[in-house]
C-alpha cells in the first residue's frame, strides 16, 4: 500500500495536471481581469465570457498535448501528493481570482 | 415550450445527470473492494461521458446566457434594476465558476482511464480520487446553489 507521496506520478498524468492547473490559474486571471482584455468578447452575444471559454479551452487542450508529448516517456513526474496540492490549490487560486472580481458589495446595499 | 425553455430544462437534466455520476464514483470508492474488467470499462465511459455532459452544461447554459444579457428590458436588466446581488454574485458565480467543471471531470476522468481497476485497490489513487470527486462535488452543489437564486428566487415573471 503506497501512500500519495510515495506513488511516482508518470509523465503523461504529470502533462495532465499541469495543463488543468494551469488553466485553472488562467481562467481565474482571465475573468478577473476581463474588462481590461477585450480580445476576451470573441462573441459579442455573449460576451467576455465567450473569450474565456473558448481561449481557456483551446489553450489547455494544447498545453496537454504538448505536455503529453514532451513528458509521455518520463517513468517519474513528482509524486502524487505534490501535483494534488498543486491542482487543489490551483483551481481554489482561481475561483477565488473569479469571485474576486464580482460586486459583492450589492449583497450589502 | 419555447427552445430557448427546452434548452433550458435540458442543462438543469445534465446537472442531475453530473451529481448521479458523482454518487456513482462515490458508491465505487465507498463500497468496490475488487473491479471486473465490465466493471472498468463501464466506469471509463461513465467518466468520460461525465466530461461531455460537463462540457454541454457549459454551452447549454450559454445558450441561455445569451438571450438573458440582451439590453434592456431583458432579464439582466430587470434582474440588477431589481435584485442587483442575483445577478452580480449568484448568476455571475455560476458563470464564470462553472468553466472549472470540465477541468475537474476531465482530471477524474484520466486517472480512471489511466489506472483502471487500480482504483479501488491502490490506496493513492483511491485518495487522490477522494480528493478529486469531493473538489467537484461541492464545487457542483455551490453552482447549484448559485444558480437557484437567479433562476428561481429572484427570477424575472
Amino acid at each position: 500500500m503506497r501512500s500519495m507521496s510515495q506513488f511516482k506520478v508518470p509523465g503523461s498524468l504529470a502533462a495532465m495536471f499541469t495543463s488543468t492547473s494551469i488553466t485553472s490559474l488562467r481562467i481565474g486571471i482571465f475573468v478577473y481581469f476581463r474588462k481590461q482584455l477585450p480580445f476576451l468578447e470573441a462573441y459579442k452575444a455573449a460576451g467576455t465570457f465567450s473569450g474565456i471559454w473558448l481561449y481557456s479551452y483551446v489553450i489547455w487542450i494544447v498545453l496537454w498535448l504538448a505536455g503529453y508529448v514532451a513528458l509521455r516517456k518520463r517513468k517519474e513526474v513528482g509524486n502524487l501528493r505534490t501535483w494534488m496540492i498543486v491542482f487543489t490549490i490551483s483551481v481554489i487560486i482561481g475561483t477565488l481570482l473569479a469571485e474576486a472580481s464580482l460586486k459583492w458589495y450589492t449583497l450589502f446595499g | 415550450m419555447t427552445p430557448l425553455e427546452i434548452i433550458m430544462l435540458l442543462h438543469g437534466f445534465l446537472a442531475t445527470l453530473t451529481l448521479m455520476a458523482a454518487a456513482l464514483m462515490v458508491g465505487v470508492l465507498l463500497f468496490a473492494k475488487d473491479l471486473s474488467d465490465s466493471d472498468v470499462r463501464m466506469l471509463k465511459w461513465v467518466s468520460l461521458g461525465t466530461v461531455f455532459i460537463v462540457f454541454l452544461l457549459d454551452l447549454t447554459g450559454t445558450y441561455g446566457y445569451i438571450p438573458y444579457r440582451l439590453p434592456a428590458p431583458s432579464a439582466k436588466a430587470t434582474i440588477i434594476a431589481t435584485a442587483p446581488w442575483a445577478h452580480e454574485v449568484f448568476f455571475e458565480s455560476m458563470e464564470y465558476v462553472s468553466l472549472f467543471g470540465p477541468i475537474i471531470a476531465a482530471t477524474i476522468a484520466y486517472i480512471i482511464w489511466h489506472h483502471g481497476a487500480s482504483i479501488v485497490k491502490e490506496q493513492a489513487i483511491k485518495r487522490a480520487l477522494w480528493v478529486l470527486l469531493i473538489l467537484g462535488i461541492l464545487w457542483g452543489l455551490a453552482l447549484i446553489s448559485a444558480g437557484v437564486i437567479p433562476t428561481r428566487i429572484a427570477s424575472v415573471r
